[in-house]
């Protein structure tokens, strides 16, 4: 399934001119396809890889 | 080379201000075609020099970078000098402050003759900039240099400079390390600080050095890496000693030889070159071990989503005048904004997975050898390279082999291994675990040694 992604930037507020969407939308389309794949079955205690310490800036 | 240039300046057969103004005198001759700086700051380089020469005959010895002219790319911020990023948006730009890497090389006594042109917002691997002219390759003028660092890269390959300094968030100083004939080297994540650099992608950008040698990245790296607190994602791990030492050697060396992806869809004579080389390092000891890594292709699209929504959030604002950027990065900025939070995050949960799955790796071997690029420099303003009978969007070709050491955040090197048979060079990529660059510059530096390497670019006898 793709997205419809002037749809999704028009719910956004996102205004990109109708000429330019020959650039955005077919990459997109390629890295959902792909990236979709990867997302089944991600075990939901598996944590992001991003940094954050509540003791920064204590020191 | 940034070694034999210290030993002339301490036995007096040259000075600072000599190497300074011979480096502003090539740049001059030679930078209106190879357009590698947006900025020389000729009068306070050479003032340096002139500071950098009273040091050393008054006793004071600032170490190996003392008093040798060097490059930074264009977004990195020089206090006072005018920080583009390669886009107009910036033009006017001039920092208050010196990025973190600045004021170390300055520590270190290096002479920064300017800023080096770029791809617009270090946002591509062409480095074709349509603000500030297009790099061109010093081996082949109809080539490309490569990007996003491809001025610095070009300006070490044409001798404008000793070493530069550039960044990397999914190959930008490892392809035109490569495409130029240079070493290029990307550290381990948070080796190197990134305070005064523009963000790309906050989670995967890199600075590292490009140097003609690979001793000569050791040195520069030396002098660059440590701690800094105003950098959050900094290390705090001491650096160590990593400039590999005369007669180092790789006997016993465990490298890693991929039996998956790295080898896949290659130009036949980067194959060959690359292959050539681990043959030669086998030779000299080291144990080439065939070995299946994980899915690098599936890394790679985590990679591209991360960077695509960290580089939305990082140039959204300058979207406001959106008709003063590039239609290539601005299609890119455009497409980050259009990723959905939850999708970012299971990318960087995902990439929880792959680094433990990689991790596992190095209980087999010390390092990966690898090509760093499947092709040598394409010609500019080509769009696409056939590769294993396919045609291959340039872009994502060359960033193949590359992208994924980003996510992963370890130390990748390429140094030069061959020529291909259009004359034209190609990069062997050395990858190792976290925090090793000792173990990388190592294993470049034997190869270099042995003789694993290319000629002089002939832009250097112009």
């Amino acid at each position: 399934m793709t997205k419809h992604w002037q749809a999704i930037a028009q719910a956004q507020g996102i205004e990109i001119p109708a000429a330019e969407w020959d650039r955005i939308a077919p990459p997109l389309d390629a890295v959902e396809r792909a990236f979709r794949q990867l997302t089944a079955g991600l075990p939901s205690g598996l944590e992001p890889a991003l940094g954050f310490s509540a003791e920064e800036g204590s020191e | 080379m940034i070694r034999e240039a210290a030993w002339d300046l301490r036995c007096g057969r040259t000075t600072s201000l000599a190497l300074t103004a011979a480096a502003l005198g090539r740049i001059a001759r030679l930078d209106d075609s190879l357009r590698t700086f947006i900025t020389v700051v000729a009068e306070p380089a050479l003032e340096r020099a002139r500071q950098a020469d009273a040091e050393l005959a008054g006793g004071h010895d600032r170490g190996p970078l003392h008093g040798i002219p060097v490059s930074v790319k264009d977004l990195i911020a020089i206090r006072g000098v005018l920080t583009t990023g390669g886009s107009p948006l910036c033009r006017d730009r001039v920092p208050e402050g010196s990025a973190g890497v600045v004021e170390r090389l300055e520590e270190a006594g290096a002479v920064i003759v300017g800023k080096n042109n770029l791809h617009e917002l270090a946002y591509g691997v062409t480095s074709a900039n349509p603000h500030f002219g297009s790099v061109v390759n010093p081996w082949n003028f109809e080539h490309s240099p490569g990007g996003s660092s491809g001025g610095s890269a070009a300006a070490v390959a044409a001798g404008l400079v000793y070493g530069a300094i550039g960044t990397d968030t999914g190959g930008s100083i490892r392809i035109p390390a490569a495409f130029c004939g240079v070493v290029g080297l990307k550290p381990t994540y948070g080796r190197v600080s990134r305070r005064g650099v523009l963000p790309l992608a906050y989670t995967l950008d890199h600075v590292g050095p490009l140097a003609a040698t690979v001793r000569d990245a050791a040195l520069l790296l030396s002098a660059m890496a440590g701690h800094d607190p105003a950098d959050p994602s900094s290390s705090r791990r001491p650096v160590g000693d990593i400039i590999p030492a005369e007669n180092c050697s790789i006997s016993g060396l465990r490298i890693g030889v991929p039996e998956n992806f790295f080898f896949d869809r290659l130009d036949r004579h980067v194959d060959g070159v690359v292959r050539q080389a681990l043959a030669h390092a086998q030779s000299l000891g080291a144990q080439l071990k065939p070995i299946r890594v994980p899915d690098m292709a599936a890394i790679n699209v985590v990679a591209r989503l991360i960077q695509l929504a960290e580089a939305a959030a990082a140039l959204a604002p300058l979207l406001d005048r959106r008709s003063e950027i590039g239609a290539d990065v601005r299609a890119l900025i455009d497409q980050g904004r259009l990723v959905a939070a939850t999708d970012y995050i299971d990318a960087q949960r995902l990439r929880r997975r792959y680094q433990a799955e990689f991790s596992l790796l190095w209980r087999e071997v010390d390092c990966l050898a690898t090509p760093t690029t499947p092709m040598p420099a394409p010609e500019r303003n080509r769009n696409s390279v056939l590769l294993g009978g396919d045609e291959e969007d340039a872009r994502l070709a060359a960033t193949r082999l590359v992208r994924g050491i980003n996510l992963l955040g370890l130390p990748a090197i390429s140094l030069p291994c061959g020529l291909s048979n259009a004359g034209l060079p190609v990069g062997l990529q050395i990858v190792g675990p976290a925090f090793s660059e000792a173990t990388v510059l190592l294993a470049a530096a034997a190869l270099e040694d042995s003789g694993v390497g290319i000629p002089e670019c002939p832009a250097h006898e112009k």
